[in-house]
């Protein structure tokens, strides 16, 4: 960082059995938003709170910010118990989701704010903004009102505006979700390589799985206001431990089982998963969940399933096959609520149109769309779990 | 964000300390109260006993004297009553031969009757000292307390007994205050300690509270005092004789009719124009539209009184067209016809205003499509324009209806013989002095206009108040044919050279020598009006320029704190900031007397008064505008300013009063027109020292000298519009302004 002065240290952040409860004051009824929610952020580590709209990640996120005051539990920043400290009196820096620009200054003024009310001296303003903006890119920008500039542009202000302060915490509520898709994927990777070059600890909250993945030391999966999992991008979505979560956090299959001793049997046959949920016990039944990577096309008959190719959806490096189950013998395993949802099946390298069989003959990898096919799971990839009640 | 929740986890260190200081107060505060009501007592108690000795001494011997200055004693004004008797009165004795003089009969039996305390005071007499009882009696409906003072006959030597029975209810009322005081203080001190101890924020909790004292001390109180009042007899005894007279005595019924029959006929009329300008401009080609909208706004920004005197001008007794022109002599514009007419042409354009954004917001591809089917132009404006505007039509009927019932200023002239409310009220309170029938006519008043006032508010208002700019800029297909588009020229311009013609002849009144007797170029009036009108006009801006600032930063502190904060009570608040709104300013002024011509708050007769009353009055519309604008602001803006450290005060300076602009000055503005042309409240609270230029300009009506009259009300409309045109230039051409201007 080219500026002058200390910098102030990457704090950690502490949230402890931290609920939040509105009341609707038409109804007077109590809303539950975020439920005895606990979690601990190292200095400098970048943390994503990542679930469906509703589910408290943004109330979590404010209940840090000092937006919302926790009806129970207690929020620290470093060392200090700073639940009921309101938001100036915190060492935070948030960037909003509509970014909230002042839009009666120019970029320069906006950028330069939050230094004028810690009464820096006016030349240090001035080599820091022009330091951060040019950081940012946003250089010859200086004089332009915020409805000037277009969405990357405000939402890079936005991001300078809180980081010049160095905040001990960066918060960040949806920050993309404005954002075209070829931009969002141009932010995605500057906000990692400014926190990461600045050492910052941050708070993002999302609901894109996809951002989460790419952006994240760890990923807190929220769901109706509680933790379902922690975890690295990687455990998270190899290992996750609920169907919700494996559903939310990648594309997935889920077969419906039965758990046996380390391993799943699926429509008679017996599969050793690689993982499974510890819950499970012998005899219950569970779900099988696969990521499209896992699963290949097979002639019909040869794998768990049975289905017909609905949909080739060509994506450049991989085909996606979508097949819709077609109910088989109908004997042994009767119909749930996974089996009647598609199976996507990802085909890498689509340009290879056949693979070698064990038999030594050729197959197709990828078969034409109304084809029967049965599908196979890579049980090293597959893990077991306890299937959601609906 | 809460601000009480707040109270919750609080460390028991700090509670400690503002408990110790809490009672440290309370010590310093009780302390302080007793040493003066020590004090008070002492200095009170010194004084009857002053005055009972000086009575005694100055009771003549002889009998012959002792009655005539017994006659004396009763006919003076004093606050005691007495009883002088020569020797010693015993219990269930009869007194002896020297006759008693008294003012007071029960004092005579209070003298000879069993009472202890009178005989150790009797005693205490005959010793030569004086006796002050602890006890308390009552006599003549009231408290008192009882001072013996011994009689000397002979010097050295007490013959005698002096009773005086002082009255209470002053001194008792002194100490009631100080207590209140006392007790104030100390709630004041408990409540700023905890807001500054334990709040999370303690200005936005300082601001809630302090806008709560607001509309508790300068809204609820004067309108419980003007309630009660009506119900309470002068020794505070409960009564309904007010509203009995009220509902018996024709006059007051008349005017009740009246007020409604008058403001029923305007309404029409008003909204009949109204709907003619607005059809006009908003679904004509008919050109000049910008000129017929500044003549509609015209009546709303001219002072009271310009209309009505422009109308006598023109068509009283001595008027221009009425008697020079036509030569009638008995045709009179006092009553019922005038007041229609001068209401209407004042009136109309609240009725187009409220028309005109849903007349023009009408999608020209509706009319199209129902001619299109086959509909003729009757047929498609019967059927489809007409229908769309109904609910703003009744809209702008019960808007004009409350503005009529609560106007004031045209009636007190015009009104001649017939009865309205608004009137009477103030005739009740200035010529007879009767307070409470003032208030409780003004209270009926109330009536008729919370009704209107409400049922407008759950119709249409929300769809179109805050309608900000909105004009789809799409053309205007015409669907009136040209013989008709002649007609609805032929109308609209004759109305605006109606008002022309009304605002030019005040124009002209100034430079007449005596309209009606001399038409002669003279500029006496101009001179002599500035002469006599010059204070009140420097009183008349001043109050206003202190007023407008004030009401405008209060509303928008109002607006954000209503839009943008969640506290207890908060729509308690939002109702008793609203609430003057709707009341008729006769109503505030007389609750103002009332309530503010006595201690703790006493305040009649300053200029406070009346700039208390302007800020309250004209702040609802500023907090409208303000809560409008700030919907329309991301909160976010200013969750950004907090985040990155600005305070609450912090962040109204850099964020939300910059981007409240727009309906700042809108407020400003507002608020300084409507302050130079008040009348109806502020005629109850003007003093000697601070004058209204309209009330001036009703005196000199009054008084048939129209000319002064004249010069004072050209002088206001010029100093209102410069105004006007200071903001328009700063803010440039606002619809929304030109609304909130009207809706009164």
């Amino acid at each position: 960082m080219p500026t002058p002065g200390k910098r102030s240290a990457p704090e950690s952040v502490r949230i402890e059995n931290v609920t939040k409860t509105f009341r609707d004051p038409a109804t007077g009824r109590e809303n539950t938003v975020v439920r005895d929610v606990s979690l601990d952020i190292a200095p400098g580590e970048l943390v994503t709170l990542l679930g469906p709209s509703g589910c408290g990640k943004t109330t979590t996120l404010r209940m840090v910010a000092g937006f919302e005051t926790p009806t129970s539990g207690r929020v620290f920043i470093g060392s200090d118990d700073v639940t009921q400290l309101p938001p100036n009196k915190r060492d935070t820096a948030m960037v909003f989701r509509s970014y909230g620009l002042f839009p009666h200054m120019n970029v320069r003024e906006n950028v330069a704010y939050g230094l004028k009310l810690r009464k820096r001296p006016a030349r240090e303003i001035d080599e820091r903004v022009a330091a951060m903006l040019a950081m940012v890119g946003l250089k010859g920008y200086e004089t332009r009102p915020p409805s000037r500039l277009s969405g990357g542009q405000q939402q890079r202000v936005a991001l300078a505006r809180s980081l010049i302060v160095e905040p001990g915490v960066l918060l960040l509520d949806e920050p993309l979700s404005n954002l075209d898709a070829l931009l969002r994927e141009q932010m995605r990777v500057e906000i990692r390589r400014l926190q990461r070059s600045l050492g910052i600890t941050a708070l993002y909250v999302t609901h894109d799985r996809v951002e989460a993945m790419s952006l994240s030391d760890r990923i807190v999966v929220m769901r109706s206001g509680e933790i379902v999992q922690t975890g690295s991008p990687q455990e998270i979505y190899r290992n996750p431990t609920s169907v919700f979560t494996a559903g939310f956090v990648g594309k997935a299959t889920f077969f419906p089982g039965v758990f046996r001793s380390g391993a799943v049997e699926i429509r008679g046959r017996t599969i050793r998963v690689a993982r499974f949920a510890p819950e499970l016990k012998d005899g219950d039944a569970c779900a099988v969940m696969c990521r499209p990577e896992s699963l290949v096309l097979l002639p019909p008959g040869e794998g768990v399933a049975e289905g017909i190719v609905i949909a080739n959806i060509y994506l450049g490096h991989s085909v996606e096959a979508v097949i819709r189950p077609v109910a088989t013998d109908g004997g042994d395993s009767a119909p749930t609520e996974a089996q009647s949802a598609d199976f996507i099946v990802q085909i890498d390298n689509p340009h290879q149109e056949h693979a070698d069989a064990p038999d030594g003959a050729l197959r197709p990898r990828i078969y034409p769309e109304g084809a029967r096919v049965s599908v196979g799971i890579d049980p090293a990839l597959a893990k077991a779990l306890v299937p959601e009640a609906e | 964000m809460s601000v009480f929740s707040v109270f919750s986890r609080v460390s028991r260190k700090s509670l400690i300390a503002s408990l110790l200081a809490l009672l440290a107060f309370a010590a310093a505060d009780l302390w302080v109260w007793r040493t003066l009501e020590e004090a008070y007592t002492k200095t009170r108690d010194g004084r009857m006993r002053g005055i009972a000795a000086s009575i005694a001494a100055s009771a003549p011997a002889s009998p012959a004297e002792r009655t005539a200055w017994g006659e004396r004693l009763k006919g003076a004004e004093r606050d005691f009553d007495a009883a002088v008797t020569e020797g010693f009165p015993e219990t269930g004795k009869p007194l002896g031969p020297v006759p008693v003089v008294t003012t007071a009969p029960e004092l005579v039996a209070l003298l000879t009757g069993p009472d202890p305390h009178v005989a150790k005071g009797v005693e205490s007499a005959g010793y030569d000292e004086p006796f002050q009882s602890g006890q308390r009696v009552t006599i003549g409906g009231s408290e008192r307390i009882l001072v013996f003072a011994p009689l000397h006959g002979a010097p050295g030597e007490a013959t005698g007994v002096a009773l005086l029975a002082f009255r209470t209810d002053a001194s008792d009322r002194f100490i009631f205050l100080l207590r209140l005081f006392a007790c104030l203080a100390a709630v004041a001190f408990a409540t700023i300690l905890a807001i500054a101890r334990l709040s999370r924020d303690p200005v936005l909790s300082s601001v809630v509270l302090t806008l709560f004292v607001i509309v508790g001390v300068f809204t609820a109180y004067p309108l419980f005092e003007a309630g009660r009042l009506t119900l309470v007899r002068a020794d505070g005894s409960f009564t309904r004789d007010v509203w009995k007279s009220v509902f018996t005595e024709g006059r007051s019924l008349a005017a009740l009719r009246g007020s409604i029959q008058l403001g029923a006929l305007t309404a029409t009329a008003s909204t009949l124009i109204g709907f003619l300008f607005a059809f006009v401009v908003g679904r004509t080609t008919i050109g000049c539209k910008r000129l017929l909208t500044a003549a509609a706004t015209m009546p709303v920004i001219s002072p009271p009184f310009s209309l009505t005197l422009s109308v006598i001008l023109l068509f009283g007794n001595n008027g221009l067209v009425t008697q020079r022109l036509l030569g009638l002599h008995d045709v009179s514009i006092y009553g019922l016809t005038g007041l229609v007419l001068v209401q209407t042409m004042g009136m109309f354009p609240i009725a187009f205003l409220t028309l005109a954004g849903i007349l023009e917001g009408i999608d020209s591809t509706l009319e199209e499509a129902a001619m299109d089917l086959g509909a003729s132009r009757l047929h498609t404006f019967l059927t489809v324009t007409l229908p769309l505007a109904v609910p703003g039509l009744l809209s702008a009927w019960l808007l004009v209806f409350t503005n009529s019932l609560a106007d004031f200023a045209n009636p007190l002239i015009l009104a001649g013989d017939f009865r309205v409310l608004s009137v009477e009220a103030y005739i009740e309170v200035t010529g007879m002095n009767r307070l409470g029938t003032g208030a409780a006519l003004s209270i009926l008043l109330l009536l008729p206009t919370l009704t209107a006032f409400t049922a407008q508010r759950r119709w249409v208002a929300r769809k179109s108040f805050v309608t900000v700019t909105g004009k789809p800029s799409g053309r205007i297909t015409e669907i009136v044919s040209p013989g008709v588009r002649r007609v609805l020229f032929c109308a609209v311009w004759g109305v605006v050279i109606f008002l022309a013609a009304l605002y030019g002849t005040i124009v002209a009144g100034c430079f007449v020598k005596n309209w009606g007797i001399d038409y002669t170029f003279s500029l006496v009036n101009i001179r002599e009006a500035f002469e006599r009108g010059r204070d009140a006009l420097v009183d008349t801006v001043t109050l206003a320029a202190v007023a407008t600032p004030i009401a405008g930063v209060l509303s928008m502190i109002a607006a954000a704190i209503l839009t943008r904060r969640s506290f207890p009570f908060k729509r308690a608040l939002e109702y008793g900031l609203m609430t003057p709104f709707a009341l008729p300013g006769t109503l505030m002024g007389i609750s103002y007397i009332l309530a503010f011509n006595k201690p703790p708050v006493l305040l009649v007769g300053t200029a406070a008064i009346i700039v208390i009353n302007y800020v309250i009055r004209e702040l609802p519309v500023g907090v409208e505008g303000g809560v409008a604008a700030l919907r329309q602001i991301d909160p976010s803006i200013e969750e950004a300013a907090q985040d990155l450290g600005a305070d609450t005060p912090r962040v109204f300076r850099d964020i939300i009063l910059p981007l409240l602009r727009p309906a700042f000055i809108s407020s400003l503005s507002y608020t300084f027109v409507r302050s130079m042309t008040a009348v109806s409240a502020v005629i109850f609270l003007i003093s000697a020292r601070w004058y209204h230029v309209t009330v001036l300009i009703y005196n000199f009506s009054e008084n048939l000298r129209f000319g002064l009259a004249s010069v004072l009300a050209t002088s206001l409309i010029v100093i209102v519009l410069a105004a006007m045109g200071l903001m328009r230039l700063l803010v440039g051409r606002n619809r929304n302004l030109d609304k909130t201007l009207l809706s009164r």
